[in-house]
């Protein structure tokens, strides 16, 4: 378990590595020079000697790889430096105003979808080809073609528009926060439903189920006691391994419902050119999805058993 | 999105030699075995006639739709649906059903062409990574595993910012960022097939690495990567919707359905017809492309019907 550990630690370490360097270079490539943007694209009048000015000021005059490792070992302690675009604004600052919402947005989605979708999905799988799987089914499927940034604006006009029940956007209010939240549970919902039911239905295909019914094990015991905790080990890891696609969702959803967000921010940065905050964003989203990464394999690894032997004899 | 990941190697290629035509010595070849798997599932009966129904609406635009999709009606800015204009008029006036029948040509290409190109990124990753194994595999699959970290729509609205949006770029970046899956399910099959018996007997009559590669591994891993082809091609379109929607997909004002969504949010107070269209085509589009694949699972690869 120990060499596990430390094998998949430094997996980790080299795939943040990696991200940090694809997204410098990509970030670089973006076309367009923030000095110009920030000096309102040649309606200031300036100097040249002013722009060097500023681009020395900001690094910008230096090697792309010093400018790499400078931004690397900065970050290293912590310090994302400060906004290119919004002079002199932490960015460590801008980024720490927008998580609460974002983590706010995805800890209810994700808490609405699993408390729906496990029970629905243990049903379904349990009474196969009830009506109420043939839903759950047709429900699911629905909601994996349904793109987000859709059922969003149909909310908008339904709640916002047309029966005037919630604000159609932002965040004046915690109302704000049910139509986004709605959306992306839903989406969440349709894929873990599906998991669940999958799940089920192939675990109770398994010998030692008959093996239990044999004995003579009341339903409800074989459901309960065998079929359900073994279940819920693939579906742990779906929902571990799918954080970086309730990120994206989160990216979307923030633009459609103007919520200053994390998504907000990075989509935002992206358009004015601000270096520091885009790859910000990118390096804290995906070292988030590494570590969630990790401690679903470890949590996995741990709570099977036929892993652990696996581990040992390796 | 979609998202199923067959791990077990599946032999649907090979031809047994059981199978065969009653009162006839021929053996029927396994694509027709497969396409008679595929025709009794009514659902995917139902999504092939669809996406047909799309690629002929798609080829022939100009002669189905009633008007051009970039022509701007004066004075009729935002009105909502009509006789003669089915959909009603866009917030600047341009007839919606015109730019949702040519936007059709932007879903198929970007949809069939992106996945396309992550199927074929995949299939050369994954048989080089499960094939050579070592550092090889250790290099790519480090990369693979980096590609999995990042929130895709980050990546996408980056790429897709420095290589500036149109059709073409669309193609690229989501071709470019969305061939891991692809490539892990074909390491997976390729290092499970790499230590059977036929590769054993290919490598001992003299066969060369690629030609082992190519004539007999890629065969056999070709049924799931189609299965996860045909499900991958919805949530494509549904990122080309969701970039062109964000202002990095396709060009304004070349129509596409993120593109007439995207106008349909920025009016959504005022005209709130212009959204619901063409977010009812992505998702007959998707659910079409998914009951494609979910047939070609059952006809392809039996073992793993879900």
């Amino acid at each position: 378990m120990g060499r596990y550990l430390i094998a998949r630690l430094f997996q980790g370490i080299l795939v943040v590595l990696l991200i940090s360097l694809i997204t410098f270079i990509i970030v670089r490539l973006i076309p367009g020079d923030p000095v110009d943007l920030l000096l309102g694209e040649g309606q200031v009048p300036i100097t040249e000697a002013q722009v060097e000015a500023i681009r020395r000021q900001w690094g910008l005059d230096r090697p792309l790889w010093e400018q790499y490792l400078t931004w690397m070992g900065k970050m290293l302690t912590g310090n994302f430096g400060t906004s290119i675009i919004r002079t002199g604004v932490p960015v460590n600052r801008m980024i720490w105003e927008a998580v609460p919402v974002t983590a706010l947005l995805n800890l209810l989605a994700l808490g609405i979808a699993i408390a729906v979708a496990i029970p629905a999905g243990i049903i379904a799988g349990a009474r196969r080809n009830s009506w109420f799987d043939y839903l759950l089914t047709g429900g699911s499927t629905l909601g994996i073609a349904l793109p987000n940034f859709w059922l969003g604006l149909m909310l908008i006009v339904v709640f916002g528009v047309m029966l005037r029940w919630l604000p159609p956007f932002g965040l004046r209010s915690w109302q704000g926060y049910i139509l986004p939240v709605v959306v992306l549970a839903t989406e969440q919902m349709a894929m873990l439903a599906r998991v669940m039911r999958g799940a089920m239905i192939e675990i109770l295909n398994q010998d030692y189920i008959k093996t239990a019914r044999s004995k003579g094990l009341s339903d409800r015991a074989i459901l309960f006691g065998h079929a359900v905790p073994n279940a819920l080990l693939p579906v742990v890891t779906v929902i571990g391994f799918r954080i970086a696609f309730l990120l994206s969702g989160t990216i979307i959803i923030e633009s459609v419902f103007a919520l200053p967000g994390i998504g907000r921010l990075l989509y935002d940065s992206v358009f004015r050119l601000d270096y520091q905050v885009a790859q910000a964003i990118v390096m804290v989203l995906s070292i988030l999805v590494v570590v969630v990464n990790l401690l679903t394999d470890l949590t996995y690894a741990a709570i099977d058993p036929r892993l652990r032997l696996l581990a040992r004899s390796r | 999105m979609p998202m199923t990941t067959p791990t077990s190697p599946v032999i649907t290629a090979t031809s047994s030699p059981t199978a065969t035509r009653p009162g006839s010595h021929r053996p029927i070849s396994p694509w027709v075995r497969a396409w008679r798997r595929f025709r009794s599932n009514r659902l995917a009966l139902v999504g092939l006639a669809f996406v047909l129904l799309l690629i002929l609406v798609a080829v022939f635009a100009d002669a189905l739709a009633p008007y051009s999709p970039v022509e701007i009606f004066a004075g009729r800015r935002g009105q909502p649906p009509s006789a003669g204009h089915w959909l009603g008029f866009d917030h600047v006036g341009r007839d919606l059903l015109s730019r949702l029948i040519f936007g059709t040509r932007a879903a198929l290409i970007v949809g069939l062409g992106a996945t396309s190109l992550a199927v074929t990124i995949g299939i050369l990753v994954g048989s080089l990574s499960g094939y050579f194994g070592g550092w090889v595999d250790l290099v790519l699959s480090r990369l693979l595993d980096s590609l999995m970290a990042f929130p895709t729509l980050a990546l996408l609205l980056m790429l897709a910012a420095v290589l500036g949006p149109s059709l073409t770029t669309t193609v690229m970046v989501i071709g470019l960022t969305s061939w891991a899956a692809y490539a892990r399910v074909v390491r997976a099959d390729v290092m499970s097939l790499r230590e059977r018996d036929f590769i054993m007997a290919a490598r001992a009559g003299g066969a060369t690495s690629r030609r082992i590669l190519f004539h007999h591994i890629l065969p056999n891993v070709m049924g799931p990567v189609i299965v996860l082809g045909s499900l991958g091609v919805g949530s494509t379109i549904i990122l080309e919707s969701a970039l062109s929607f964000l202002g990095l997909g396709i060009r304004p004002p070349a129509p596409s359905w993120g593109g007439i969504l995207s106008d349909g949010r920025a009016y959504i107070l005022t005209y709130p017809h212009i959204a619901i269209a063409p977010g009812i085509m992505i998702v007959l589009t998707v659910l079409a492309f998914n009951f494609i694949g979910d047939g070609l699972r059952d006809a392809l690869d039996p073992r793993q019907r879900g």
